[in-house]
């Protein structure tokens, strides 16, 4: 069963943009997966349609098996976690501690079982310490780390990152990144930046109101249509490598990391 | 942009240590006696058990004050129409029962978490409806201010300095702008907001881990109020004699 089923998906907001056009796509439980996309191409759209929190126009959302009603959202949400962009637009409750706790406590858990799932997230998230400080004062990287802390205790079996690293600083997205690679089930991440869907996940969906291209990241580094149609580019490390292999005709996978990188060219 | 919170200091507070329906309760029993008073020193005895209240709170002065500066507008403007209409004396009166009621609603939600307030209202079967209009009244509104920020920095970062005067033409044409800019903008995240609550199991309940829990404590905290409230009315009566 997959975890997460789309099949002929479309959306049109109410003032008559068509955001989504016959999307299908199927993720696995535990899959990593990136989606990728310019600007205006649906992503947020999407992982909206997937988190039950809007009911597609046309075709069927399944989430766990079942298929999306107006009736069963409420149910479904229960299955997903949502990291939206912008943390302020999650970050509700007076302190750190409060807001974490906001999902176990509306899942009407122990108390015992609430302060336990809120000392994990904290931990995991990386703000251990940050307990009783106010959300709203603290910088956008710590913000960042409390909204994800907050999905977190939720212990949702599917996750959904919109945009994580966006407007971080080079540090902040460097911890954030470790704390994503650590993170449980399965992953679907948004995000304009392929240096990170290339080091975080094995998949990679694109999206220009429909999917371009669904599979791993080693055949799209070959379709530069692609990634021309969706207005992306390369990381320059892989920008780099293709341009060698092109050069020497020497056959190998592109390697995502800097450390892959070195191995390769110490190995030739 | 750091806001002025109305619950910040609630948890540390002495007073949060007493069941918030209790204080609800306590509160509303005493504005209400307070209501029926017209002589000066009655509500002086309310005024000087409230400041009693306010030292005991540990809620600093500076934020009470600022909060009821807020409302002082409307306060001095009812005040002088009736000592306009009516007189000095039922001119303070009217300023002193204001203000008297003023402070112990500013006392209750200083030092009652808001979150702790709102679920004590639906104990007391207030719609949930309106407990979530409570809520999102109260989040939006800093949600509505850092629009207006933003926009304010955005204007005077491309030169508008509000112009001469506000009869200037292009400047109340830029000032209705920014106004419906800031609600649009608003809506947008205010949409944003209400998915994310969604998204964590939000379904119109105000859940807190706070159990509501009267205890023999909180006997005494309302016989407080109950007892202020009987001695302010028999000294309205003439039941009690002012010594001075």
């Amino acid at each position: 069963m997959a975890a997460l089923r789309l099949t002929d998906v479309s959306f049109v907001y109410p003032d008559g943009i068509r955001a989504l056009e016959k999307v299908s796509l199927a993720i696995g439980e535990g899959e990593r997966i990136a989606l990728v996309g310019p600007n205006g191409a649906g992503k947020s759209t999407l992982l909206r349609l997937m988190a039950a929190l809007a009911i597609p126009t046309e075709g069927a959302v399944e989430i766990v098996g079942e298929r999306l009603t107006k009736r069963n959202a409420e149910r479904l949400r229960r299955h997903i976690g949502f990291l939206f962009q912008d943390p302020d637009d999650q970050i509700f409750m007076p302190t750190v501690w409060d807001d974490v706790a906001f999902g176990p406590i509306n899942m009407q858990l122990s108390e015992e079982e609430v302060k336990g799932r809120v000392a994990e997230a904290i931990h995991l998230a990386g703000i251990d310490g940050y307990e009783q400080r106010v959300p709203h004062h603290l910088s956008f990287g710590e913000k960042k780390r409390v909204a994800i802390a907050g999905v977190l205790a939720m212990r949702a079996p599917i996750l959904l990152l919109d945009e994580p690293t966006a407007n971080l600083d080079p540090q902040g997205r460097k911890d954030l990144i470790e704390v994503l690679r650590s993170l449980p089930g399965t992953v679907l991440i948004a995000t304009h930046d392929l240096a990170v869907a290339l080091e975080l996940t094995s998949r990679v969906l694109v999206l220009k109101r429909t999917i371009l291209y669904d599979g791993d990241f080693d055949t799209l580094l070959e379709e530069p249509s692609v990634l021309g149609q969706a207005n992306l580019e390369l990381p320059p490390l892989c920008k780099l490598m293709v341009e060698w292999r092109n050069r020497t005709g020497k056959k190998f996978a592109i390697p995502r990391t800097v450390e892959e990188a070195l191995d390769l060219l110490d190995e030739s | 942009m750091r806001h002025h919170e109305i619950d910040q200091y609630a948890r540390r507070s002495p007073l949060n240590r007493f069941d918030p329906r209790v204080k609800i309760v306590s509160t509303a029993v005493l504005v209400i006696s307070m209501a029926f008073l017209t002589e000066l020193y009655p509500l002086l005895i309310c005024l000087a058990f409230l400041l009693v209240l306010v030292a005991i709170s540990k809620v600093p002065g500076k934020h009470l004050g600022k909060s009821y500066l807020m409302a002082f507008p409307f306060i001095f403007f009812a005040s002088l129409t009736i000592l306009v209409t009516s007189g000095p004396d039922p001119g303070l009166n009217m300023l002193l029962r204001i203000t008297n009621s003023l402070i112990a609603l500013l006392l209750l939600v200083s030092t009652t978490p808001f979150f702790d307030l709102l679920k004590s209202l639906r104990w007391f079967r207030v719609p949930s409806i309106i407990s979530s209009l409570l809520l999102f009244t109260y989040r939006f509104i800093f949600v509505l201010l850092d629009e207006l920020e933003r926009m304010r920095i955005a204007r005077k970062a491309r030169g508008f300095n509000g112009g001469r005067n506000i009869f200037q033409k292009d400047a109340l044409r830029t000032i209705a702008y920014t106004a419906g800019m800031v609600f649009v903008r608003s809506n947008t995240r205010a949409g944003n907001i209400y998915d994310a609550l969604r998204s964590r199991g939000y379904d119109g309940e105000i859940r807190t881990l706070n159990r509501l829990r009267a205890s023999p404590k909180d006997a005494g905290f309302a016989c407080a109020f109950v007892g202020v409230s009987l001695i302010a009315l028999s000294a309205q009566v003439g039941v009690i004699a002012w010594p001075l």
